[in-house]
């Protein structure tokens, strides 16, 4: 049983006169508990690709179907509903909130449920334990290196316990040693049940993945042969 | 790429954010252009309003005038000497006769009624009624000027000869109908006199030239009262010409009420206007301090960093005073009469306008030069974790 | 952490964006508060000084017969009958000052003759006649018993000046000081103090008229009128209802005014508030995509500028209030008494809450309406 299936998607960027076809007649079944690579060169639109699975950026045709649900046809509001049950998302560039603490900033998504906020803090500290960050939870994020950033930024995606998360790049700033334990931190939240999609184009990190797809101008491919 | 190029490819990328700075400096600079412009006017308007509010001047022969203290008359002369028409003619050519907003002529006369006593005073209706605007009637509205049969009554005359509106008299062989009752004003010359048209009360008396005295009113907002005086008496010998104190001296303190409150409002928007402009510009150059610390990374120096950020809100704030002030000062010329209900028409000011662009371009330049030598002097380390 | 705690932290943390939203605020409010202090004030004062200027009640005795004169010119050759007014009326007025009666100014008026001509003699009370008209100055000194103040035209006419002695009566007068030229009847005239007028003109016991000022002249014509059936009481309708159009035109002057700033201050607040949702369109993307609604974005944004416009517009409506009693005497030369404006309070905090809200509800609904991934764009 797929938990998410990609059909004939393709996204054109750009206005009137000059576009771009970023994406090009994508189709792709990723069931759960997979932990999926997307590996492809930069420009490659694996990043743009990502996205729509995310749920933040309608496809320009084509249908994305999560758990069964086709996530564009719902409002704008249903799929920000979605994401936060369905999705944790980490990105590039972090995306931390500036001027919130690093446990602040775990616990945003916690922001709009109703518990008790004594739970929300012990469920953020929790998370920060989990992620090696539990003593610098009043830090502000300009006060932590990169890595650290990172880390925040996977505590919050998982805050919520969502059932999938996508990952844009997340060692691509890390040096070996952080990365390492990056990843396996992934691979301990996917042998808990996390359907994890990771963007990278780093090939040492396949070794840790379950499935390896490859896109390049716009379209999946065979994986290129090893030379 | 040159320092000036960065500048303007920031402005043009980031639209709605420059458009929001340009704004922020439009308004200021519009609001101050616009009430500067039409609180002068105003000003000048109820200067000119209180100028004709009642005479300020009193022209009157140089001779015979009676005993006579706050309209109870102890003595009359035995002759009077009387002035012409002509006076009139010789009024409009002093040098200030723009000046002279309103000239009332009148001719003092008396006439048997019932057996009464009676003055009759012979005006210009149009004339007399914009000056006596305190005037309330009775069977008739102050925007009918009466004919020449028609005559007004004041409310002494009215009440001894028991006249009402619609009425006619009899003076002098002619019937004239009463148009209106002049309700009691408290100046007995006005409660005790039978005002009627001057033409037809010189034909009546047989003097068809003959006036006795002018009251006038100057407007003596760009011109003092006693230099228009001093100029009517010159063009008019063997006439006495006075300034009326009484009235001038309220004048004077209720103008000068108006333009304190004109000046410290303007004083307090031009403040504030600058305040506007000042914060807006430092704000939106602090909200860029780690952009300031990628160019300090890359090697910019301080001075060219000066140049950026001087070149971003020059521009700025040129465009948006130069915009502000015309947009001000069209308002304020198109629109500024209807809404502030005033007749002055609002000429354009080109040194207005220059003054507030100068000052507005100044604390620009000023107001985002202090927070990008700030930022510039972090180290660019520093500026990048900036929030 | 709820809504509410990542608003304060906001707040807290950016303290350069707060505070130059929150003087924003209290910039505009202060200002309009200001000025309507100083417009209230102003206005009281001018009604308060066109009121107290020149003589707004008059009474004057009836005459069966009319006056036939007008503005110092009289019909030749006619024999004046002079009426006065019992002394009881100075009597009555006096004791009935209660309908806004503020000074009392009783004359004697009579003919003598000097060097072969009538010259009109008026005994006036000076303490009252220059409080009451302010535009009569004397150059020399009030005269005191048997001194005179002569009118410019008598004084120039008759070569004199302060010192010189007139020979009245067969006794001999001092003159104390000139007045300058007023326009008006009194150039004419020679002024003494009553008894010296009453010994000249021989009129003991009555007055010719009485001038007074009033606060409240409308009430006090009908209240003499209805004491005095003897006497005509008039309002002299060119002060009062030239003070009522001044004070009018005042308040429109300020109203206008008001009504002007109130529009720049709604845009400044407007455009800055925008500027300051459009600056965090990132983060709104980030919101977004962590899974918040726009009710959830609009609800932190509302909580933020409502806490500010608030906060700000209190702090400006208390400094607005304050600033004339404070420093009014420092530029107006005049104390301004303090005033609460209660309804202006309500006004000017009700409206920036209602303004801010909704300059932060567009920009902070467009923002969030965009895909999360064209947000970060906005960096």
């Amino acid at each position: 049983m797929s938990l998410i299936k990609v059909a004939n998607v393709n996204k054109i960027l750009g206005n009137s006169d000059a576009t771009v076809e970023v994406l090009k007649g994508i189709n792709l079944k990723v069931d759960e508990g997979e932990f999926l690579a997307l590996m492809g060169p930069s420009g490659s639109g694996k990043s743009t690709l990502l996205s729509i699975l995310g749920g933040l950026n309608p496809p320009s045709g084509g249908t994305v179907l999560i758990d069964d649900i086709d996530v564009y046809s719902l409002s704008q509001e249903r799929r920000a509903d979605f994401r936060h049950e369905y999705i944790g998302f980490v990105f590039q560039q972090y995306h931390l909130i500036p001027y919130l603490t690093a446990l602040e900033n775990v616990m945003l998504p916690l922001a709009i449920n109703a518990l008790p906020s004594k739970q929300k803090k012990e469920m953020a500290h929790d998370v920060l334990k989990k992620v090696g960050l539990g003593d610098k939870c009043t830090r502000l994020p300009n006060q932590l290196s990169g890595g650290e950033q990172n880390r925040v930024a996977i505590a919050r995606s998982i805050i919520n316990e969502p059932s999938l998360i996508f990952a844009d790049e997340p060692t691509g700033s890390l040096d070996s040693k952080t990365a390492t334990e990056l990843l396996e931190l992934f691979q301990t939240l996917n042998r808990n049940g996390l359907t994890i999609i990771m963007v990278t184009h780093n090939k040492d990190n396949l070794d840790w993945v379950s499935r390896t797809i490859f896109i390049r101008d716009g379209r999946l491919i065979d994986p290129p042969k090893v030379a | 790429m040159r320092l000036s190029q960065i500048a303007l490819e920031n402005l043009r990328r980031r639209q709605s954010r420059s458009f929001l700075l340009i704004l922020s400096v439009f308004i200021g600079v519009m609001a101050v252009v616009f009430l500067l412009t039409t609180t002068t006017a105003m000003k000048k308007d109820v200067a000119d309003k209180l100028d004709q509010y009642g005479s300020n001047i009193l022209i009157l022969p140089d001779t015979g005038e009676a005993l006579t203290f706050g309209g109870i008359t102890v003595e009359a002369p035995t002759q009077i000497k009387e002035l012409d028409m002509s006076v009139l003619d010789k009024m409009q050519t002093i040098q200030n006769k723009d000046n002279l907003g309103t000239i009332a002529p009148k001719l003092l006369a008396d006439a048997q009624i019932n057996g009464q006593d009676v003055l009759l005073l012979g005006v210009n209706f149009q004339q007399e009624l914009k000056l006596k605007k305190w005037w309330k009637l009775i069977g008739t509205d102050r925007f009918h000027i009466p004919t020449s049969d028609q005559i007004l009554v004041g409310s002494d005359v009215a009440s001894v000869l028991h006249l009402q509106p619609a009425q006619t008299v009899n003076i002098k062989g002619q019937n004239f109908h009463v148009a209106g009752i002049i309700q009691p004003t408290g100046s007995l010359d006005t409660d005790q006199a039978i005002y009627m048209n001057l033409a037809t009360l010189q034909t009546l008396t047989n003097q068809p030239q003959a006036l006795s005295l002018v009251e006038a009113a100057a407007l003596c907002y760009t011109c003092p009262i006693d230099e228009i005086t001093r100029q009517l008496t010159e063009k008019l010998p063997g006439t006495k010409i006075t300034a009326l104190r009484a009235t001038l001296q309220s004048r004077d303190d209720t103008v000068n009420r108006f333009s304190l409150f004109a000046w410290s409002l303007s004083v307090i928007l031009s403040l504030a206007s600058a305040l506007v402009v000042t914060l807006t510009l430092k704000s939106s150059v602090e909200e860029r301090t780690r952009e300031i610390g990628l160019f300090r990374a890359i090697g910019f120096r301080r001075l060219h960093i000066a140049w950026i950020v001087l070149a971003e809100a020059g521009l700025v704030s040129l465009v948006g005073s130069v915009a502000g002030a015309f947009a001000g000062m069209s308002l304020a010329a198109g629109f500024g009469n209807a809404l502030a209900k005033i007749q002055v028409r609002i000429a354009w000011q080109p040194n207005v306008m220059i003054y507030a662009v100068g000052t507005a371009f100044l604390l620009g330049l000023l107001a985002s030069i202090y927070p990008a030598w700030k930022a510039s002097r972090l180290d660019p380390v520093e500026a990048l974790r900036y929030i | 952490m709820t809504l509410t705690t990542i608003a304060l932290q906001n707040l807290r943390r950016r303290k350069g964006r707060t505070a130059f939203l929150l003087f924003t605020f209290v910039l505009v409010s202060a200002i309009i508060v200001c000025l309507q202090a100083l417009a209230v004030n102003l206005q009281a004062d001018l009604q308060k000084s066109l009121t107290q200027y020149g003589a707004n009640v008059i009474i004057t005795p009836r005459s069966e017969h009319l006056a036939l004169s007008y503005g110092g010119l009289a019909v030749p050759g006619l024999s004046y009958e002079i009426k006065t007014l019992d002394n009881s009326v100075l009597d009555i007025v006096t004791r009935n000052t209660g309908s806004g009666i503020q000074t009392i100014a009783p004359k004697v008026i009579g003919k003598i003759n000097f060097q072969d001509k009538s010259l009109l003699v008026v005994g006036v009370d000076f303490a009252s006649e220059l409080k009451m008209k302010p535009w009569w100055k004397i150059n020399g000194k009030q005269p005191q018993a048997r001194e005179i103040v002569a009118g410019a035209t008598v004084a120039k006419q008759n070569s004199l000046a302060a010192g010189s002695t007139m020979n009245l009566n067969g006794l001999s007068y001092s003159v104390a000081g000139i007045m300058q030229e007023t326009g008006g009847s009194e150039d004419n005239v020679i002024f003494t103090d009553i008894p010296t007028a009453r010994v000249l003109t021989g009129n003991t016991d009555s007055w010719s008229m009485i001038e007074l000022n009033s606060l409240r002249p409308d009430q006090t014509v009908l209240r003499l009128s209805e004491l005095l059936p003897a006497a005509k009481v008039d309002a002299v309708s060119q002060l009062v209802q030239g003070t009522q159009e001044s004070v009018d035109r005042f308040r429109n002057y300020a109203l206008f005014a008001s009504l002007i700033l109130v529009l720049i201050g709604i845009l400044i607040v407007a455009v800055t508030v925008t500027a300051n949702v459009n600056n965090r369109t990132p983060e709104i993307g980030i919101l977004r995509a962590i899974g918040f609604r726009k009710e959830h974005i609009l609800g932190l944004f509302l909580r933020e500028i409502l806490l500010l416009s608030l906060s700000g517009s209190l702090a400006g409506y208390v400094l607005g209030a304050i600033a004339p009693p404070l420093f009014g005497h420092l530029i107006f030369a005049k104390s301004f008494p303090f005033h609460l404006f209660p309804g202006l309070a309500l006004l000017t905090i009700g409206a920036s809450l209602v303004l801010a809200s909704v300059s932060v509800a567009y920009p902070a609904w467009r923002a969030a309406s965009l895909d999360s991934t064209e947000a970060f764009r906005y960096i």
